[in-house]
């Protein structure tokens, strides 16, 4: 690691924990919206912590974008082998036309299947985020040179340990910007997952909104946009240790 | 024999998925609108004689998609998915209005988890007919959009009328419109708007270095934050300067509605816009550009007459994921009061009502899927001859 990928976890991880230290003192919390907000009645939402709700959001994330990576990684490498190659082609096409789809479409339209709450988000959110994670593990593996396999069969290598030695190594860091895109997105759309009662960040944001209460907007919407941030650079940081140096 | 005899794995997909729909509830019949459903089978909803077709119209793409060759076989198909498809909607919105007669006033018959597989599988079917048929235009066409056509027919003329679906629709066609309107408005301005800004801020950041970090690292930072959460930023301040200045409030900008909805879908377009302006002016071939130079052309002439034509094919597919997403970003924007189609899948949620849910959220995917064709199209006129496109 270089001196300045050093500096930017340091700075990373000194801003993640000021973040969480704040948002964990309901005090401060109240302090600050009470002082931005001196005419609304009740600053925090009562129903719970803001560190409650924040958690509720992590949560709803990180098992969504679990179940998506340890779904569109395998997928996609399956259509980039003999087995599945006659798929690739629908695949490809069902991951880009998906896309077109607003995340709000595939939330809503989830409730009528599965109902509401915190399952059926992390189905929503699993199955948008799947598109951009299938997506650059299919363009990783396939901008792979071919001479490169062949080297490795040469070697004898036999085909998975090609693929492990070689292909994933080299799509590594095309296959994380995907990851990145796709839990950015679920961040997002989990916002708007409280409306189906999926909890999280959002919840604060749609009772401000009913309520017309400002106070409980901003304390919801600050921390989401810190967290998304967050994480985007904490994403982008751990994109950066998959890159590989120049080839000389 | 194996010469006569040719699987197609994606077309042998669709079938199966198909041929398993049968085995789910067709149709859900509701007491009322907003009551839970009991799901009715395929024969139970729709008859003996009705499910028998469908089951035969399976079975046919199964035995296709696992026999002959040449083709006959992607069309043969194609042909059946799109009778799939036509025929199980058809006979779904009959058998619904054959229960309204015999059921209370206030039931409601909704398409089951099962129709909506089979619907799924017949594309999937038609994808694979498609792929195969790339030497034959005419037939693609065919294949892709008949089914489609004749579905908006059968709408239209009212047969699936019965349907909850159409039924939400109902008494609501002139919000309805209102709504659609209100959604191609915003995101047709907000796109519009941050094309004016986007643009031209990308070409500022291409031309200097020291507009290039911050432009970017304000566009990605936005990009960033979730769009509820970023609706909700701009609330607050804009509800503050309209207490502070009355003016605004007098010329309609308030803290909720159509402003702030504005405001936050024009700063979101403007990163995939002056992304793609950027990266189009900087893949400029430098050489192309001394050659203009030494045609005798001044700067601006190389700018206008040989840079901008040639970047202009990135500029507007930049354009494109900035519409395409605007169409999904609007539907939040009914949140803060803004109206659009979203105002109606809000409603559903709000009222549970399954139904209008759908209604709400399918015209939001065609509107997406539309625009996104559109937006391809003029990529493709904006490409200048002899580029090769892409």
């Amino acid at each position: 690691m270089s001196g300045k990928q050093v500096t930017s976890w340091l700075i990373l991880a000194i801003l993640t924990a000021a973040f969480i230290i704040f948002i964990a003192n309901s005090h401060w919390v109240e302090a600050s919206l009470r002082f931005l907000f001196p005419q609304e009645e009740a600053v925090v939402l009562p129903r719970a912590s803001l560190l409650e709700f924040f958690w509720q959001h992590v949560q709803l994330v990180a098992v969504s974008s679990g179940i998506t990576i340890m779904i569109g990684i395998p997928l996609g490498i399956w259509v980039t082998r003999t087995s599945g190659r006659d798929f690739l082609p629908l695949v490809t096409d069902l991951t880009s036309f998906g896309q077109t789809f607003p995340p709000v479409a595939v939330l809503a339209l989830v409730v009528p299947v599965l109902g509401f709450g915190f399952q059926p988000t992390v189905a929503a959110l699993v199955l948008y985020g799947l598109l951009p994670v299938v997506r650059n593990t299919i363009t990783g593996l396939k901008a792979v040179p071919w001479h490169y396999l062949d080297a490795a069969r040469g070697m004898g290598m036999s085909r998975l340990e090609a693929l492990f030695a070689i292909e994933i190594p080299l799509a590594a860091p095309v296959i994380m910007a995907g990851i990145r895109i796709s839990v950015i997105v679920n961040i997002g759309t989990a916002t708007i997952g409280a409306i189906i009662g999926a909890g999280g960040l959002g919840s604060p944001i749609i009772a401000g909104l009913i309520q017309d209460n400002l106070a409980f907007i901003i304390e919801g919407a600050v921390p989401a946009a810190i967290l998304a941030i967050l994480v985007d650079q904490f994403l982008a940081n751990i994109e950066r240790l998959f890159a590989y140096p120049a080839q000389a | 024999m194996r010469q006569l005899l040719g699987r197609d794995n994606v077309a042998l997909t669709g079938s199966v998925i198909g041929l398993a729909s049968v085995l789910f509830g067709w149709l859900t019949l509701r007491p009322n609108r907003l009551a839970e459903g009991t799901p009715l089978s395929l024969w139970d909803g729709l008859g003996w004689g009705n499910a028998a077709v469908i089951v035969l119209l399976w079975l046919l793409c199964l035995v296709l998609s696992l026999s002959l060759k040449g083709k006959l076989k992607p069309i043969l198909l194609g042909v059946t998915a799109n009778m799939v498809l036509v025929v199980s909607l058809l006979m779904a919105g009959m058998a619904a209005t054959g229960l309204l007669e015999v059921e209370p006033d206030s039931s409601r018959v909704s398409l089951g988890v099962g129709i909506w597989l089979t619907i799924a599988a017949a594309y999937i079917v038609i994808y694979a007919s498609r792929q195969k048929l790339k030497e034959l235009p005419l037939w693609q066409h065919l294949v892709s959009w008949t089914g489609l056509a004749i579905l908006i027919a059968l709408i239209f003329n009212g047969l699936l009328d019965s349907l909850s679906l159409m039924q939400e629709l109902n008494g609501r066609e002139a919000r309805f419109l209102q709504e659609l309107q209100q959604h191609v408005f915003l995101f047709g301005i907000s796109v519009t708007i941050g094309s004016l800004i986007g643009i031209p801020l990308g070409i500022w950041a291409n031309r200097s270095r020291r507009a290039e970090r911050p432009v970017f690292f304000i566009a990605n930072i936005t990009q960033t934050i979730p769009s509820l959460a970023l609706f909700g930023l701009i609330i607050a301040p804009l509800s503050a300067l309209t207490m502070a200045l009355p003016f605004l409030r007098e010329i309609g900008i308030r803290g909720i509605g159509t402003a702030p909805a504005l405001i936050a879908l024009v700063v979101y377009s403007l990163l995939p816009i002056v992304r793609n302006t950027f990266v189009g002016l900087r893949q400029v071939d430098p050489a192309v550009i001394d050659a203009g130079a030494g045609m005798g052309m001044s700067r601006f002439q190389v700018f206008r007459r040989v840079k901008l034509p040639l970047a202009a094919p990135l500029v507007a597919e930049g354009v494109r994921i900035a519409s395409v997403q605007a169409v999904g970003l609007t539907t939040v924007a009914a949140l803060i009061g803004a109206g659009g189609l979203g105002f109606f899948v809000f409603q559903g949620l709000a009222q549970a009502a399954p139904d209008l849910i759908i209604l709400g959220t399918l015209p939001i995917i065609a509107l997406a899927l539309i625009v996104d064709a559109v937006m391809r199209v003029i990529v493709r006129l904006v490409t200048p001859k002899g580029t090769g496109g892409q």
